[in-house]
């Protein structure tokens, strides 16, 4: 099976990592400096940065299952926040990556997931058969 | 933005544009166009001690500072990181990671145009 990292998933490990460290300094800086200002989104801005560093390891050094559990949850994060900030915008007075869909961010944190799953679940059996 | 910022955005741009022809015709990015990027790296090595000294100066004390210099240092690092990276990769995903870090320069410039204009 191919490695994760080769080929189309070299670029994407590349935009995973760039959103690692890009929710990573974000969240620092507002854990930080401004923790009590808004805990839920900063919690979330730290939740994110965690699934972005999980998802690029595990994409580069080709866990497939890890990389999975990874993508799954920043799908699922990105829908949940998304939704959250425009339905209650008075608990998210701060943006993280996932408010508005990731709109701050030209909506590739919804895109992404997405791509993600394609290229984990692409060439693998419908049904389980191990190797 | 500055006019730094400008020039150093139309230049990603322009090698933005060039990458995409590459991909397209599934050709590797030559000697010159590493050295070009080079030059755009130590650009940034310039836009980054220009940052800092613009901060610390008049006009910056409402600047958020800790955000300001996290996005000056990011931007010195994603193209050597890009380049680092694609370097293992002699396919069009290795051109790929090129064209992605070119393209984050100019948004990091807009980062810190809207984190300068809302300190100042």
């Amino acid at each position: 099976m191919a490695e994760l990292s080769r080929g189309f998933g070299r670029v994407l490990v590349f935009v995973y990592g760039v959103f690692a460290l890009s929710a990573t300094g974000r969240s620092t800086v507002q854990l930080l400096t401004k923790a009590d200002e808004a805990p839920v989104p900063y919690a979330l801005s730290g939740l994110a940065a965690l699934v972005y560093v999980v998802a690029t390891v595990a994409l580069a050094s080709d866990r497939r299952r890890l990389a999975l559990a990874a993508v799954l949850v920043e799908m699922v994060g990105v829908l949940v926040v998304g939704l959250a900030s425009v339905l209650l915008p008075e608990e998210f007075s701060d943006a993280t990556v996932w408010s508005q869909f990731g709109r701050g961010y030209g909506y590739v944190p919804l895109v992404l997931p997405v791509v993600g799953l394609w290229w984990v679940l692409r060439g693998l059996p419908i049904r389980g058969t191990r190797t | 933005m500055t006019a730094l910022q400008i020039g150093i955005s139309a230049a990603c741009l322009l090698g933005a544009l060039w990458l995409v022809v590459l991909i397209v015709r599934d050709r590797r990015p030559e000697r010159w166009f590493l050295t070009a990027m080079l030059v755009l790296e130590l650009l940034m090595v310039v836009h980054l001690v220009l940052g800092v000294v613009r901060l610390t100066g008049d006009g910056g004390e409402g600047v958020a500072a800790w955000e300001y210099v996290g996005y000056l240092v990011g931007a010195l690092l994603i193209i050597p990181a890009g380049v680092i990276w694609s370097s293992g990769e002699p396919s069009r995903g290795g051109t790929a990671v090129l064209l992605v870090a070119l393209l984050v320069v100019p948004f990091m410039f807009v980062r810190l145009a809207d984190i300068w204009a809302a300190g100042g």
